[in-house]
This record gives structure tokens, sequence and C-alpha cells, in this order.
């Protein structure tokens, strides 16, 4: 009894261990989190030993060896065993389900013994230690040891803890798994093949005809060589009954054998997308910020290119395949789901890296549903986005857009402008251009500049050939001054100045103002 | 007659149409389909069937008898394309302004005849990408530009009898005086180019010149009427 109360105060304990539950996620994250950018160098680390054990187990066949490999292969074998252990741990929180069990007990007021109180945490671990990656993990540390030597080539299995360090290869192995219907059937026809062919021919040439036949087995080896075209030639047919069964063999095993290729290829073909997604699924993790555009239309061609010529990450994401695949031709990092997916967002990880999403799909609904989901995982970030239809405006500002564009309306107004007052209209366009100078750009002032109370006269507009459209004090509400007089205003930090030059002179400019 | 024709009615077609109405500016509307005609005149405008391609149509509505500005903004690129074109052959004078798509429509209806091109997806998307880039900058303009405070961006041509003629911009002394700033000046002749008054144009203002000031409401009111005096 006492060990039972121990067993639960120490299951306690850890269960409030705030240390331990963050290590505990750190080891599970290295292990298996794909997103995880420590992972890569663990996996190249863990590859890197399996592929020089197996190299120390061909060389030794032949050759002595020095003591420092068998040392390597000790270090080795115990890094392989470590992490076996440390998967061991990660797979069920043990502490939790004894917790669970003596919650339960307690509710229906039952006491339990030792192993009913551990049965759910034992169950867990050991459905991992005989499930197959686990077992190719044992088979590939056991034999290491001095009573288990004669299983040495099991060494081999190591190879296949290749797979665990290698993401992609295990997607394209998983087409077996996905596909086992159709390998399934397939293996079926060829087995009854094989056995039809195998049994006319014992018939017909096993009695003596064919020297070659002596046995069952002999027909069987005939017929899946015959089958699979490879065709050794060792055992042929003689008699004329053997022959005609050998056509339809040799027909049907064609037939099957390009059916299976064809399974093979497509559903690779298929595969190959799910790991481009997930490497470009990588690079966006290494991204520090970017901004997410849904939807690669005409709108989001146009916004896309302009906010990577300015310098942004863009990451895109469209529903339409052909359109996402335009977008990576572009050299975008572009996603070719459903943006309005929560799980996706997730797998994002936007939380700190993505200050704005832009919703440009030409459908108001799905907009509106990217908007709410973005809303629900990540309220801080803003969001842009386009009305098809006027009335939609009001319901997408509802639902959480910063600014809603209707894109006719702003080209309509656009068009009156040029009817009214053409040059106007046409010089503000210009100087927002990033590209055609001169430029409008905002100046910030911070406290570092030192400049608090200097009247705008001895900072350097002029110097700089800067033309000042005006002064917005965010300390005021964002009071907006316009072309203030340069000799009595004087600047207060956060002030955002609106000045208007050719590029290098407004950097020149800034450049100045931070040096003081 | 009215000034202003708009061809089609598609959605930016409405957006003009309701801009302009708000403006009390009156306009024609003239579609090549009849529900759209229709549609038009439920709205509550002046709007005709025509056929596109023929001129006399053009002409019995206005072009190149009074007609100074026409918006070739149907949903189809190729009858913008086309009346463009026409209408470009009736009034060399005519101001065009023309939905394109992407570049390729646009150098067309260039070579068409059309002043202006206007593709809403274009502006749209730079709409978005000055709320993300500068917001404040944006902000601001988009209120001097739409009337929504009491700054107010304004074409100025000067007249012959100006005391401004033949005076250096830099030393014209405009943003003093008025509490004013010149954006730029434009000159009269067709190949000239809009020049920003960014620092010292040595230019002297001519007669004819456009000068873009912005400004309270009540100071380019002042100066313009200096500027007539």
């Amino acid at each position: 009894m006492k060990f039972k109360e121990q067993l639960l105060t120490y299951s306690y304990r850890l269960a409030a261990s705030k240390k331990y539950k963050k290590y505990k996620q750190r080891v599970d994250k290295l292990l298996n989190d794909q997103n995880y950018p420590k992972k890569r160098y663990f996996d190249y680390f863990m590859i890197f030993l399996v592929l020089s054990s197996i190299m120390i187990l061909i060389l030794e066949i032949k050759n002595k060896l020095p003591l420092w490999v068998y040392i390597y292969e000790g270090f080795a074998v115990s890094v392989f065993a470590i992490e076996w252990l440390a998967r061991l741990w990660v797979v069920s929180d043990a502490h939790l389900d004894i917790i669970e069990s003596q919650e339960n007990a307690e509710y229906e007021k039952n006491d339990l013994t030792i192993w009913q109180l551990i049965k759910s945490a034992v169950v867990k671990k050991v459905k991992f230690i005989i499930s197959p990656m686990s077992i190719i993990d044992l088979l590939a540390i056991l034999p290491s040891f001095r009573a288990l030597r004669f299983l040495r080539f099991l060494l081999l299995f190591r190879l296949f803890k290749v797979f665990r360090y290698t993401a992609n290869i295990n997607d394209l192995l998983r087409v077996f798994v996905e596909k086992r219907f159709e390998f399934f059937s397939l293996i079926i026809l060829f087995a009854f093949m094989v056995f039809f062919a195998s049994t006319v021919i014992y018939i017909f040439e096993g009695t003596g005809a064919n020297p070659n036949v002596n046995n069952f087995y002999d027909a069987i080896y005939w017929a899946v060589v015959t089958i699979t075209t490879v065709g050794f030639g060792d055992i042929s047919p003689v008699t004329p009954e053997g022959r005609f069964v050998t056509i339809f063999l040799i027909i049907g095993g064609i037939t099957s054998i390009s059916f299976m290729t064809s399974i093979i290829t497509t559903s690779m073909t298929e595969k190959m997308e799910s790991i481009k997604t997930r490497q470009i699924f990588n690079e966006i993790g290494k991204l520090k910020s970017f901004i997410v555009v849904c939807g690669y239309g005409k709108m989001g061609k146009v916004l896309s290119s302009e906010l990577q010529l300015s310098g942004e990450d863009v990451v895109i994401i469209d529903e339409n395949y052909q359109e996402s695949f335009d977008a990576q031709q572009k050299g975008f990092l572009a996603i070719h789901a459903d943006a309005s997916e929560i799980e996706l967002l997730n797998e994002l990880r936007m939380g700190g890296r993505v200050k704005y999403i832009v919703a440009l799909t030409n459908n108001d609904a799905t907009n509106l549903s990217i908007i709410l989901s973005v809303k629900t995982i990540h309220p801080e970030i803003t969001i842009f986005t386009r009305a098809v239809e006027e009335n939609a405006r009001d319901k997408l500002l509802l639902a959480g857009a910063k600014d809603v564009v209707f894109p006719y309306e702003s080209a309509a107004i656009a068009a009156y402008e040029y009817l009214g007052q053409p040059i106007a209209f046409s010089a503000i366009d210009e100087i927002l251009h990033e590209y055609i100078e001169p430029v409008i750009e905002e100046v910030e002032i911070t406290k570092e500049m030192d400049i608090d109370g200097i009247t705008l006269k001895s900072i350097g507009i002029k110097k700089y050939r800067l033309k000042l459209l005006g002064v917005v004090r965010q300390s005021e509400n964002d009071k907006f001054y316009f072309h203030p007089r340069k000799d009595s205003f004087s600047i207060v930090n956060e002030d955002i100045l609106l000045v208007i030059g050719a590029n290098e002179d407004i950097s020149a400019f800034k450049l100045h103002l931070h040096e003081g | 007659m009215n000034d202003v024709i708009l061809f089609g009615y598609s959605k930016t077609a409405q957006e003009i149409a309701s801009l302009l109405t708000k403006n009390k500016r009156s306009f024609t509307i003239l579609t090549t389909n009849e529900t759209r005609t229709d549609l038009a005149i439920a709205d509550g405008y002046d709007a005709h069937y025509i056929n596109y391609n023929s001129d006399e149509e053009l002409i019995k509505y206005g072009i190149s008898k009074g007609v100074k500005t026409l918006f070739c903004v149907s949903e189809d690129y190729n009858r913008n394309l086309f009346v463009t074109l026409s209408a470009r052959a009736l009034d060399p004078d005519l101001f065009i302004l023309s939905l394109a798509a992407d570049e390729a429509q646009e150098k067309k209806m260039i070579l068409a005849g059309a002043n202006k091109n206007i593709n809403p997806y274009t502006v749209g998307a730079n709409r978005i990408f000055r709320l993300i880039k500068k917001p404040v900058v944006y902000r601001v303009l988009d209120e001097i530009l739409f009337h929504k405070s009491d700054i107010k961006i304004t074409e100025v041509i000067v007249p012959e009898t100006s005391h401004l003629i033949n005076i250096p911009l830099f030393n014209a002394k405009i943003e003093a005086d008025y509490e004013l700033m010149v954006l730029g000046i434009q000159g009269v002749s067709k190949r000239a180019k809009f020049r920003f008054h960014t620092y010292k144009i040595r230019r002297r203002i001519k007669a004819g010149d456009i000068l873009v000031v912005i400004g309270e409401e009540k100071n380019i009111e002042k100066f313009i009427k200096d500027l007539y005096k």
C-alpha cells in the first residue's frame, strides 16, 4: 500500500511541475514535430550515425578494425538506445494516466490494486513498444549486446531507421498503405494466376515430360519467373499444353504488371504534391515575418508582386490548383488549400510573424469565412479584404476586416478624378508609387533622435531637398497639421512627418535624423 | 446635350454613375445590351441602347458634337476597344478613359486611342498595398483628394494677366504668402510633363501653366482671386 501512495504523490508532483512538462514537450518536438526547426539537425545527426554504423558492419566482415571504431559503435548504439527510451517516454503521459485512473476510482468509490492503477499507463507504453517502428528501433539496438551476437544480420534493420528521419521517403512509402485495397486485389489476382499456371504445368510436365519440373515448388517457381516477365529460362515448358498456358500467363503477367506500375506511379505523383507542400511549409517556417494573401486572382496577382517588390515576404493561399501553381512559378511561396480552414491557419504558425492578411478571393462568403477563421485564432492580425458585391461591405467590416476595398468603386473614383482634376490626381497617384520619383514617405520621430521641441526649420528638410506635406501628431489623436510654418512649428516625439522627395534624399534625411 | 458619356453599365460604370450624380454632373449612358439599358433606366439614368459599330449613333448622342469625355467601361473589352477607336476617329480631342484588365489590353487600348486606362483590380490592389505600406500617408491623401477635410487639392490655370508671369516658380512665394503647398507645375503643351515642386525649379511661370496646389479652401480661394486680379 505504501508503494501505491508513493506512486500517486510522485504522479501528482510531476503533473504539477511546469519544468517537467516543458522538457518533455521539447523532447517530443525534437523527435516528432516536422515543423520544429532544430529537428532537421537531429535528423541529419541520426542518419549519419545509422549509415556510419552500417558501414562498420560491412567493413567488419573481412577486416580487423581498430579499437576506436568499436568505441564509436558503442556510442552509436547508446544514442539509439537513449533515443528509443526518449520515444517511450514522450509517447504518453504515464503520470496523468495514473491520476486519471485514481480519480475515476475515487468517483466510483473503488479501491484500486496497483495493477489496476497503472494498467492504462502500461497499455499505452506497450502499444508503443510493439509498434512497427519501435520494433525496428529495437532490432537496431539489441543485437549489439554480446548475448545476442548471433543476430548481427538484424543490424541491417538500422537502415530502416533512416525512414524515421526522412519524412519524404516516408510519404512515398505510405503509398502502399493508402492503396492497399488496389494492391490487395492485384496480389489475389497474381496468386490466382500463379496457382493456376503452376498446377497446369505440374499436371502436364511434372510427370516426367520435363526433367526440370520435379515437384510443385519447381512449378510455382517457374510460374512466378514467367508471370513477372523475368524469364530466366532455366525451366521452360516442353509440351504443347504447357506452352499454351505460358502464352496466357505471359499476357496476364504483362497486363497486371503494367496495372501495378500505373497504380504506383499515379499515387507517387499524388504524394509528390504533398511532399512539395511540406517543403513550402518548411520554407514558411523559416520566415521571420510575412504577409498572407488569400486568393491569387487579378487583384491578388498585382498586390503580391507589389509587396514582393517592396521587399516583403508573401505567402499565397489559393484553393484553385492552377492559380497556386502559377504563383509558385512566379517564385512565391504558394499553398494550394482553403484559406478559411482553421487547421491550415494553425499550421502556418502565424502568431507574432504575420502582421497582415489580405483576403482577395472573388467570393464574398469565402472572404468572410477567412476573416472569421483568422479572428478566431489570431484576433491581433490586421485583415484587409475586397468586396465583390457592394452590399457585402458592411458584413465584412462586421466580421473584423480593418478595411474593405470595393475595386469598382476605387476605379470609379479614379475615373471621376480624371474628369475633374486629371493633373492633380495623376500627380498624387505618382507620388504614391514606390518606384517613380519623387515618392512620399512617412518619417517617424523617435525619442532616440532627441529632437523633441525643435522647430521644423532646423532639422534639414530643405538641405535634403524635401517637401513637407504635413505632420501627423500621434500624441493628439493623429491630428494632421498641413504644411506647417517651418519657423514656428516645433516637433514632438512620435510625430510622423510626411515628406516628398527622391528616394535617396529621404533615406539620407532619415539617416541624418538618426545620427543627430 | 450632356458632355459626359458612359459606354456600358458594368459595376464600374454603376459606381461612376453614382459618383457623377452625387457631384451633380449630368451624363448619358449608352449600352449594347437591352437588359442593361433597362437596368440603367430603372436606376434613374438617361440610358439608351445603341449598336456599337454604328458611327451615326455615336454622333447622334454627341460624340464629335460637344461631348468632352467618354468612359468606355462596358463589361466587354472588345466592344470598349471598338468604341474607343470609333470615337477617336470621330473626335481627336475627346478625352477617352477605358477599362483594361491587364498590360496587354492596356497597350491595345492606348493604340486604339484611349487617353487613360483604368483597371479596377490594379486600382484596388494598389489601395490595399498602400493601406499596408503607408497607412498614414494614405489616410491623409485620401482626405485631401476626396474632400473629407477642409484641405483641398486644386488645379489652377495661370491667366495672362497674372502678376506671377515670368517669375521663377521657386521665387513666386505662393507657399509663404497664402499658406499653400505647390505640389508641381504642368506646362501648356501636350508634350510637357508634370514637374514636381520638390526643389528649386528655375522654370519661369507662363500663361496657361497649371499649378497644382494643396491648402485650406479659403486660402486657395484667396490665391485664385489674387491671381485673376
